[in-house]
């Protein structure tokens, strides 16, 4: 579904994202793991036509996407909840998902499944009118997915959707990204909870100073306390 | 305290136009991240396509029309040759840039037209009066007041209730954010002109309104400063700040002129600006600005 083919993603001389290479098949539920500086969410910029890729391809849907704009690659299925959860403060909670909605053509489908979401998230069922702005952290991540979920997407890039929570958060995001993969919905996940997200996921690609050192299942990565002491843990060098 | 009030609706006319320039103004800032100053040659050029209509004997009302036209077309265009090509440079470079275009329009209509004013004749209705409960106002600013009352009101309409309107005000507060949801970026900024400069138009209208019709190369300095003056006033980035800031300033400047002693009259633009200058340093985010910053 995603094909992600030698990325290289270069801020001025400090080269972010070295020769990545990754795919996501249909259905699956694939999590980028790895320290903070690693690339990955400048990979998933990159992807989105966020950042401009210095060299490499990146195809959806076996068409290529390289180059195209953020909007279009959004509309054609593939979406992003970014990092931070960047909910627009100034509109209301249903405004931020009305916008989002706004790209479809089944209108009253569109009406139907923000009914639907804001059924399932009851603390935003609660604070359709208030400004988004007035959410707390777990809210607002709360909002930050259902947003994503209005677009109807065919592949969900979650980058880092549990930074800054609180542990009982925590558990409810993980929650809801398990629901959604029940679903069927494919995910690619960047996260920093990288025991957690190895043992719910199907796969993993761990990255390190921008390159794909590892990858594969929580049993191919040597369990999920062996992928922190090989690849993540801090004494290794 | 009828001359009071005489003074105020002469304020809140002359406050009004500055509010919808402000909100020329402040619509291309909020959505690309620029403070043309170009703006006021889109107002220069819908007041000289009212003069170039008037050369053919057009009508009042088609003058104004075109004239509107005008503007919002040249504001496409503008940001077509332009701003399009620099949009991913820094804010100098399209700061710089609003001032080229800016230069290069006065140029040419001075090479064109002349360097010297024109007149545009103006309706009779212009400098007609009205008498209300015993107080006689002029009629331009009870239909200018009138007038940009109307185009605010089209303007929330269109912010709150459509989809349009929507991804306008999402894209206002984060570009990248609204772009990550789907919202068309190159239609957004071309939307944006769009509406900067028919304001820009409509201003010119109501513009020649009041100074009885007189059109010269240079014409758009003094509504563009004050348009910028009124969106710092009222915080820079905030769209209500800026009609708010528009009226204030245009109320300001009414009563300083009229109540000030009569030597330092001259001085009113002088005290505005530097009234700026105390804001400013005092306030940097602006009247409205604090609540804008809560916001987000």
């Amino acid at each position: 579904m995603l094909q992600i083919d030698s990325l290289h993603v270069s801020y001025g001389a400090i080269r972010a994202v070295r020769s990545v290479s990754l795919t996501v098949e249909e259905g699956e539920f694939v999590v980028l793991l790895g320290p903070n500086g690693a690339g990955k969410s400048s990979t998933l910029a990159a992807v989105m036509g966020l950042l401009k890729p210095s060299s490499g391809t990146v195809a959806f849907l076996g068409r290529e996407i390289t180059g195209q704009q953020t909007e279009a690659i959004v509309r054609s299925g593939l979406v992003l909840t970014p990092e931070g959860r960047r909910i627009l403060a100034t509109l209301t909670v249903r405004e931020n998902l009305l916008l989002a909605g706004a790209i479809r053509p089944d209108r009253k489908a569109m009406h139907a499944d923000l009914e639907r979401l804001l059924e399932r998230f009851p603390v935003l069922g609660r604070r359709t009118g208030s400004a988004a702005g007035t959410l707390s952290g777990g809210e607002a991540q709360q909002l930050a997915i259902a947003r994503s979920l209005m677009a109807r997407p065919k592949l969900l890039l979650l980058d880092e959707p549990t930074l800054g929570l609180a542990p009982m958060v925590v558990d409810q995001i993980f929650e809801i990204v398990a629901e959604l993969v029940a679903e069927g919905l494919t995910i690619l996940m960047v996260e920093q909870n990288a025991v957690r997200a190895i043992e719910a996921a199907d796969r993993g690609y761990v990255m390190r100073s921008g390159e794909i050192v590892a990858s594969g299942s929580a049993a191919d990565l040597g369990g999920a306390q062996g992928l922190v002491t090989s690849y993540l843990g801090v004494n290794r060098e | 305290m009828n001359e009071f009030i005489q003074q105020m609706v002469n304020g809140l006319s002359l406050g009004s136009t500055y509010a919808l320039l402000a909100l020329g103004l402040a619509i291309v800032f909020t959505i690309f991240g620029l403070v043309n100053f170009a703006y006021g040659e889109l107002i220069t050029i819908g007041a000289y396509t009212m003069f170039a209509c008037s050369s053919l004997g057009l009508p009042w009302i088609v003058q104004a029309l075109a004239g509107i036209l005008a503007a919002a077309l040249a504001s496409i265009l503008m940001e077509l040759i332009a701003f399009r090509p620099v949009r991913h440079a820094d804010g100098t470079t399209m700061l710089i840039t609003s001032f080229g275009v800016a230069i290069a329009i006065q140029a040419v209509l001075t090479i064109v037209v002349s360097a010297r004013a024109r007149t545009v004749p103006q309706p009779s209705w212009t400098v007609a009066t009205l008498s209300v409960g015993g107080i006689t106002l002029p009629a331009y600013q009870v239909v200018t007041v009138l007038v940009t009352a109307i185009a605010l009101l089209a303007m929330v309409l269109i912010l709150k209730r459509t989809n349009f309107g929507l991804a306008m005000r999402g894209a206002a507060e984060n570009f990248q954010t609204a772009r990550l949801l789907g919202v068309r970026a190159n239609r957004m900024v071309a939307s944006a002109f769009l509406i900067s400069g028919l304001l820009a138009g409509i201003g010119a209208v109501l513009i020649l309104a009041r100074t009885g019709g007189a059109v010269e190369p240079t014409m758009g300095l003094a509504p563009v400063l004050k348009a910028f003056v009124a969106i710092v006033i009222g915080g820079i980035g905030s769209l209500s700040g800026a009609v708010v800031g528009g009226l204030v300033l245009g109320v300001a400047e009414v009563m300083l002129r009229a109540y000030l002693p009569g030597q330092v009259t001259g001085l009113t633009d002088g005290i505005l600006f530097a009234l700026v200058v105390i804001v400013i340093v005092a306030r940097p985010e602006g009247v409205m600005g604090l609540k804008a910053r809560l916001r987000t």
